[in-house]
């Protein structure tokens, strides 16, 4: 991590070599008065003419390389800005008295002044170089801000900008040329330290033990630091030691090469050699291949571009100032910036994962080639000229059907030799995740899908990791994916809405300001974030929601660029449908399951319901319970009644329905039965069984009961708890209740039940009829409750009988529902008096 | 990402405060000569352009208007204190810098007014400490420079003063009066390319003065280029008929190619040119110089030239030659302890002519080939060689003559070789009146003749 001032620092730096570079061509271009003389920029405040322009003023007064210029218009000069205030005080077309040293001699000539125009081909080429570098510098430096290996290769960008425009321009008249020459001069004083520290710190920092006895991370800095300071510090030396030398006169003046000692670019070129070692030795400890190829991309790069560059200007200083030789310096140069960027966006380099349009790439090949093609026009043109095939009407003709022919099938074959070498890579991958999709899309297995998208796909992709989340009984709920992710999310109704409206992969810093600002939606960002999370995507299929997919960032592969985002977006697609199709058949088989296991539930109530109840001499009875799904919560027993020989009924239901009513009716039932084998009295049972039943279970463990036993009077005593009030049907089909006692609350919603039982005469023909809330609260399909008042009505128009009472009961409440699924179980006792029987 | 914000705008704020101030430093006009009025300050630049480039009259204008605008402009009456050819108008800017007050102006002005004063009022010690002080206070200042190195030129301390004025170039280059002064320095010591490019770069710089082209004139008469030096001469003169020194000049021309009918022309210029005693002196001379050439030793007495050579500078060693040749020994006798005397007086041992004391071992040195004391001779004169200097054309033509004769002693001790060394010395200086040396034995005394 770099820390922040030398970030700072450092952008102010190449800020500063920016601005010169570009007060360097600008000032080249201003026109003013010039004479037309180029000066050495290798013998500073001199004004030795390196070479004067042709057709200038000063070629015409006779002015030739090697002189040099002592006055202009009868001032003897100071220095180049001196100069440059002379002449700017004359107008272009003005005839100025020079003074020019030729040799011994002194001589005047009149040269006249021309508009300046300075800066060869080979300098544009220069800087065309020196800005290239930069702005691969200035990339690296804006996708890898806290990078140490970024960070120096941006000084490097710098350095090589300041020295290829700076140092590399044609020297002229005037401060600015004094200041920018010598910043370019100390630029590349700077360059060696900087290339040699970029190679110990790329790819990885070289490791440096420290000493025995030191701690470690302070060992290795100071050594670091030593390290540093010495490689800096020698160029700086070396330069600084020869300028002062030869100013003393202590040893000659140095030989001069684009404005440093050549001492320093001999410390370049030992750097130079010395810098590619160590990042071959480095590259042996990459173990990444790919990063390993960008490495040794940048090392041939260097080797070819740097060295013959470096090679020209020690063995052959003087081609630098000439325009063709320059050319075979500068050249080579450009591979550096090429295959920076090549290593940058085919090999991740610097761990920089770059987005190429493929549109804006094809564009430019197809532009390159258009120039190519153009400048082969041009050079056949030029080569044809004069010649009878130029001047035949067919030439431009037959020219023009060449280039149409030639041009498309070249395109499309350079094309596709840099769509594999540039986007190899990408292409590759893309047609992996497009493989990975089909496979899915046919999977109705879970756990393959699962596999697939959390260990795969970041394989392919180069992530650190990928997560599942699916949507389980209203949570998401982690269901592959590192441990560091939290194991359930909450569902933030805004997060999943802004993710469904974008229906794409949504990097969770964009995610953030669409899912607004609420506690939870922050707590949830921040959950994921804090473990790596980078990317989410919903997983919806079209018929419902299925989770939600995170991808961390990558580690150095393929940058998720807009194409690569498309492709993973349309895979999610056929991932959601996958998993769609998996839990559906998931849920289907353990319904199926439920559905049987729920079958043999019923069996196993049904059997706990007595086939056929005993009520006592002279008593006809009927019970039926109807659950309203598989198994119920409502039963009817037989229990052993006060005196021996005795029975009496209870009927009951039981809080809730289905599967824990069952349970619970299952434990009711049970404790009943056993209280009752020891404690007849119905008062005291039901006392004992509010004590079993009361906490059993979760909240509303409670059971609605109802208790009949015969008199031996032919009266019937009944307690009632929770269940609805007992109605009589009398010998005329009047109906009336038996009234209620005071305390009949359900058993076991209370801690301590009282309660009493109350004793009802009955004449013979006479029917009492049980039932549980059921019957009353069962619905049509219109949403209308069957209700008290029909079921009078119902029992009133029904038999004496029991067990036919109970039969229309119950066909009258089915004919009310009407085929609509029963809301709760049923259950119906009924009791007659026989006719005959008399007390 | 508020703290790299914050950075970023204090860096660039930071950057474009240097950079303002680096702007408003250079385009400033920082003070350097005190006053208020912008014509004033161009019009007293113009006069000190003028004034380095020895256009004095042209600078006396360009001061009185410096002081017409601001009357308060110390710098500009300095300046007419000590270029004004009116006394009456040197007196009134005197009377005016008294009256300034110093703590107005710059180190550098206060120091030039207190030296202006001193010079007003002749106070020579004055001058020498206030302009010492100003060296010291101002080591690097072209004023304080040029007030120092024309002082060792004036008090003859060669040394300082060369070194002294190749500093005040290095201040300014434009100093014409230094490249002049260090032209006849480097002349002097026979650096005869950096005194001629002392005097082309003196020339370049004032192509509209007189002087430089008779510098270079004179330089290149002494190295024997003398088409060139015509060609210099002859365009000083276009620009300056009365430069009687070109005349000289050109007279050394047609004395050095014993060409009599050529200086005839030139004396003819003279006498038109410079009437009175420049005219008198110059024909009295040529006439000397013709008895030598003429071989007619009697010809400076029966012409009575010793009366209108009065003085001993004005006679120079030809007219001790000629009394030799033409057997007057009391007059030959006479020169040289006239030379001596002169000798005695001066305390240098270098000086224009080489010094008196260099002239005498010359007298001497002849006065021994005269008596057949060769060995004798070729010391004295080899004594005589090394202090003198070629010092303008006089003194040039001096040494070489004085070489020539070395040579002619070598040559009548036996020593060939020696004196083909000499020979080869004068050749080096002047490869075309070595040649002379052919008919120097007969114009010797002692000799063949």
């Amino acid at each position: 991590m770099a820390r922040p001032r030398l970030v700072q620092l450092l952008s102010i730096l190449g800020a500063l070599a920016f601005l010169l570079a570009l007060l360097s061509i600008v000032d080249l271009l201003v026109p003013r008065p010039y004479d037309g003389v180029v000066l050495e920029s290798d013998a500073p405040g001199s004004l030795r003419v390196r070479e004067v322009l042709g057709g200038s003023g000063a070629e015409r007064a006779g002015i030739r390389a090697g002189d040099r210029i002592v006055g202009i218009d009868r001032a003897v000069l100071r220095s180049t800005g001196h100069a440059a205030e002379l002449l700017a005080r004359r107008d272009i077309g003005d005839v100025v008295p020079y003074l020019v040293r030729r040799g011994p001699l002194l001589e005047e000539v009149e040269v006249e002044l021309g508009r300046r125009f300075i800066g060869s081909a080979s300098y544009f080429f220069a800087c065309l170089l020196g800005f290239a570098i930069f702005g691969v510098g200035l990339f690296v430096r804006s996708r890898q801000r806290e990078q140490r290996a970024a960070q120096i290769f941006f000084l490097l960008s710098a350095l090589f900008l300041l020295f290829l425009v700076c140092r590399l321009r044609p020297a002229s008249y005037g401060w600015i040329d004094d200041f920018v020459l010598e910043a370019g001069a100390v630029a590349l004083v700077l360059l060696p330290a900087s290339f040699l520290h970029f190679f110990l710190v790329f790819p990885r920092p070289i490791p440096l033990r420290p000493h025995g006895g030191e701690p470690g991370y302070r060992g290795r800095r100071a050594r670091w630091l030593a390290l540093l300071g010495f490689v800096y510090f020698l160029p700086v030396g070396v330069a600084l030691v020869s300028g002062l030398g030869a100013t003393r006169g202590w040893i000659a003046p140095p030989r001069l090469i684009a404005g440093a000692p050549a001492a320093s670019w001999w410390v370049l070129g030992a750097y130079f050699f010395l810098g590619l070692a160590v990042l071959r030795l480095n590259s042996r400890r990459i173990a990444d291949a790919r990063q390993r190829r960008g490495v040794g991309l940048v090392l041939v790069g260097s080797l070819l571009g740097l060295g013959p560059f470096l090679t020209i200007a020690v063995a052959r200083p003087g081609w630098l100032h000439s325009d063709p030789q320059a050319f075979a310096a500068l050249v080579p140069l450009a591979l550096v910036p090429i295959t920076f960027a090549i290593a940058i966006v085919r090999f991740g380099l610097l761990d920089i994962r770059v987005i190429v349009r493929r549109s804006l790439f094809y564009t430019a090949v197809t532009a390159l080639i258009a120039v190519a093609y153009a400048a082969a026009l041009g050079l056949f043109n030029a080569f044809a000229m004069g010649s009878r095939l130029a001047a035949s009407p067919y030439f431009p003709l037959v020219l023009t059907l060449a280039v149409l022919l030639l041009f498309e099938p070249l395109r499309l074959r350079s094309q596709a030799l840099l769509d594999r070498f540039v986007l190899g890579d990408r292409l590759r991958l893309q047609e992996e995740v497009r493989e990975m999709g089909r496979t899915m899309a046919a999977q109705v297995d879970l756990q393959p899908v699962v596999r697939d998208l959390v260990d795969r796909l970041p394989r392919l992709l180069g992530l650190h990791f990928a997560a599942l989340y699916l949507l389980r009984d209203g949570e998401l709920v982690r269901e592959a994916g590192p441990e560091s992710l939290p194991e359930r999310l909450p569902t933030v109704t805004a997060l999943h809405e802004a993710l469904a409206r974008r229906r794409t992969l949504v990097p969770l810093a964009e995610l953030r300001q669409l899912g607004g600002d609420s506690e939870e939606c922050r707590r949830c960002l921040d959950l994921l974030e804090g473990a790596g999370a980078e990317w989410v995507t919903d997983l919806t299929s079209p018929r419902r929601r299925i989770g939600l997919a995170v991808l961390s960032g990558a580690s150095g592969q393929i940058a998720l660029g807009k194409e690569e985002v498309a492709l993973l977006d349309s895979l999610f697609g056929q991932a959601a449908i996958a998993l769609e199709a998996s839990l559906l058949l998931a849920e289907r088989t353990r319904q199926a399951e439920l559905e049987r296991e729920l079958e043999i539930a019923s069996a196993v109530q049904a059997e706990l319901l007595p086939r056929e109840l005993r009520f006592g001499r002279g008593w006809r009875v009927a019970a039926l319970c109807r659950p309203a799904r598989h198994v119920g919560g409502d039963f009817f027993a037989e229990l052993p009644g006060r005196n021996n020989g005795d029975t009496a009924i209870v009927f009951g239901d039981v809080a809730g329905k289905s599967v824990a009513g069952a349970l619970r009716m299952m434990a009711a039932h049970e404790a009943l039965q056993s209280l009752a084998l020891t404690h007849r009295d119905p008062e005291t049972l039901f006392d004992l069984a509010n004590r079993r039943l009361h906490g059993l279970g979760a909240k509303k463990s409670f059971v609605a009961l109802a208790y009949l036993a015969a008199t031996p009077d032919g009266g019937v005593e009944y307690l009632v708890a929770g269940q609805p009030q007992l109605l009589v049907r009398g010998r005329d089909g009047s109906v009336r209740a038996l009234p209620l006692p005071t305390h009949r609350l359900p058993v076991g919603s209370l801690r301590e039940g009282r309660y009493a039982l109350s004793r009802a005469r009955l004449a013979p023909g006479e029917l009492i009829l049980g039932y549980s809330d059921g019957v009353i609260e069962a619905q049509s399909p219109t949403g209308e409750f069957f209700g008290e008042e029909r079921l009078v009505e119902t029992l009133a128009g029904a038999s004496a009988d029991p067990e036919r009472a109970v039969g229309v009961v119950l066909e009258a409440v089915e004919e009310f529902a009407r085929g609509a699924e029963p809301y709760d179980d049923i259950t119906l006792v009924a009791l007659a008096r026989d006719p005959e029987v008399t007390t | 990402m508020k703290r790299t914000l914050l950075g970023w705008t204090a860096a660039v704020a930071g950057l474009a405060a240097v950079v303002a101030a680096l702007l408003i430093w250079s385009f400033s006009d920082r003070r350097e000569w005190t006053t208020e009025s912008k014509p004033a300050l161009a019009a007293y630049r113009e006069g000190l352009e003028a004034r380095m480039r020895l256009y004095v009259p042209d600078a006396i204008e360009r001061f009185r208007r410096a002081v017409e605008l601001d009357p308060g402009f110390a710098a500009a009456r300095v300046q007419l204190v000590e270029l004004s050819n009116d006394p009456k108008e040197r007196r009134a800017m005197a009377e005016a810098l008294r009256e300034v007050d110093p703590e107005s102006l710059t180190r550098r002005e206060r120091f030039l007014v207190e030296l202006a004063l001193a010079r007003a009022e002749r106070d020579g010690e004055r001058v020498a400490a206030t302009a010492e002080r100003f060296a010291a206070a101002l080591p690097e200042d072209p004023w304080a420079l040029f007030v120092v190195a024309t002082r060792a030129w004036e008090a003859q301390e060669w040394e300082r003063a060369e070194q002294l004025f190749r500093r005040l170039l290095q201040a300014d280059p434009n100093w014409v009066i230094a490249r002049n002064h260090l032209g006849y320095l480097a002349m002097a010591q026979g650096r005869f390319a950096d005194a001629e490019e002392h005097f082309r770069t003196y020339e370049y710089v004032a192509p509209d003065q007189a002087n430089p082209h008779d510098s270079l004139g004179e330089l290149l008469v002494l190295t024997g280029r003398y088409e060139e030096a015509r060609e210099e001469l002859e365009a000083g003169l276009a620009m300056r008929p009365d430069f009687c020194a070109s005349y000289r000049n050109l007279m050394g021309i047609a004395l050095f190619e014993s060409r009599l009918d050529e200086m005839e022309r030139v004396l003819d210029r003279i006498e038109a040119h410079c009437p009175g005693k420049e005219a008198e002196m110059a024909r009295c001379e040529a006439r000397l110089t013709a008895a030598f050439f003429d071989r007619d030793w009697e010809r400076p007495w029966r012409e009575n030239l010793d009366l209108c050579l009065s003085a001993p500078h004005d006679r120079g060693p030809l007219f001790h030659r000629v009394a030799l040749l033409a057997g007057r020994e009391e007059v030959a006798a006479a020169e040289e302890q006239a030379w001596r005397e002169l000798a005695a007086k001066s305390t240098r041992y270098v000086g224009k002519m080489g010094g008196p004391q260099a002239l005498v071992l010359h007298l001497e040195g002849v006065r021994a080939l005269a008596e057949g004391r060769p060995g004798e001779a070729a010391e004295k004169l080899a004594a005589a060689d090394q202090r003198m200097l070629y010092w303008g054309l006089g003194d040039g033509r001096l040494k070489l003559f004085t070489q020539m004769n070395l040579a002619l002693a070598l040559e009548r001790s036996g020593d060939s070789a020696g004196a083909r060394q000499v020979l080869e010395r004068v050749r080096a200086v002047n490869p075309r009146w070595v040649d002379f040396y052919e008919e120097l034995d007969e114009r010797t005394p002692g000799g063949a003749a």
